[in-house]
């Protein structure tokens, strides 16, 4: 049976992930495009990502687009992977009501 | 939330996750190949009904209408890689290229293509050709692509075989107007 991550259970890690996991694999997403979209603000955001990246979570690119730096996201294997596993856990206890 | 959530927790964790998914669809869908099927679909359609309404001289806006074709497809992938990217795929690209050189250069090695309906059939192998490379992009990145390719590749080939007599019209309106079509199911269907 799949068990809750403390990692991903944290409210905003989960809302990341949970929007990060909505893109392909191929996808990466902009961080500011991300903070904008889940309404978080850069000091917020960058501190869940470095736990997340930290745990193999997430892939953090930075790069440049012209002469300004930009920092893309995506989720690795193994962060799809806990973060299905936390999702089917949740399920799990929404199913047996506890 | 509870380290040891109760099911009211856990329904709380799960609508967070479908939120934070919503925020980010929309963007999603916007950053697929939509553009670009509108914009080669047209330029398809602009192609056939000019050669059928003005007869072979048109066929020399072609490179043209193909040269705006790729800088507009250049600039929508610039401009669609702000927020959402594919960081480009060498290998990919190796073997559209490969296609490509395959595509061309076979043609001019065995004597270009001859005889009846010369224009049309010249026209029709481009045509697979440019289909070819949609099925490639399909199995590579999104099927949708796939099946945009060889429903299309099949529709040119009716066209060619069945319907010589109106291939321009045929191609205007039943391989143009489907991959317009498709570029608003990818946009705003596909999932």
């Amino acid at each position: 049976m799949s068990e809750l991550d403390p990692v991903i259970h944290q409210p905003v890690r989960l809302r990341i992930m949970g929007a990060l996991c909505g893109l392909s694999a191929a996808q990466q997403v902009d961080f500011s495009f991300l903070k904008q979209k889940l309404e978080l603000t850069d000091g917020n955001l960058g501190a869940h990502l470095t736990t997340l990246e930290e745990s193999g979570y997430i892939k953090v690119e930075k790069t440049f687009v012209g002469k300004r730096p930009k920092t893309f996201l995506n989720v690795t294997k193994s962060g799809r992977r806990a973060f299905d596993e936390h999702v089917s856990a949740l399920r799990a206890i929404l199913e047996n009501g506890s | 939330m509870s380290n040891s959530p109760d099911s009211t927790d856990a329904e709380h964790a799960l609508r967070l996750i479908d939120h934070s998914r919503a925020a980010l669809r929309q963007a999603v869908r916007a950053h697929r190949g939509h553009l670009h099927l509108w914009l080669w679909g047209t330029i398809w359609i602009a192609m056939s009904i000019s050669v059928h309404f003005r007869g072979s001289g048109a066929t020399r806006f072609f490179p043209f209408l193909i040269a705006a074709g790729i800088i507009s497809s250049i600039a929508i992938g610039i401009y669609q890689a702000r927020h959402i990217r594919t960081p480009l795929d060498k290998r990919f690209f190796a073997a559209l290229g490969c296609l490509v050189m395959f595509a061309l250069f076979w043609p001019f090695l065995f004597g270009g293509i001859k005889g009846p309906r010369a224009d049309i059939r010249e026209f029709a192998y481009y045509s697979l050709v440019a289909m070819q490379i949609y099925i490639l992009a399909g199995i590579w990145f999104d099927n949708y692509l796939l099946f945009v390719g060889l429903a299309v590749s099949i529709l040119i080939l009716i066209g060619l075989f069945v319907f010589p007599e109106i291939f321009w019209l045929w191609f205007a309106f039943c391989c143009g107007v489907p991959i317009v079509l498709s570029g608003f199911v990818v946009r705003y269907w596909w999932r």
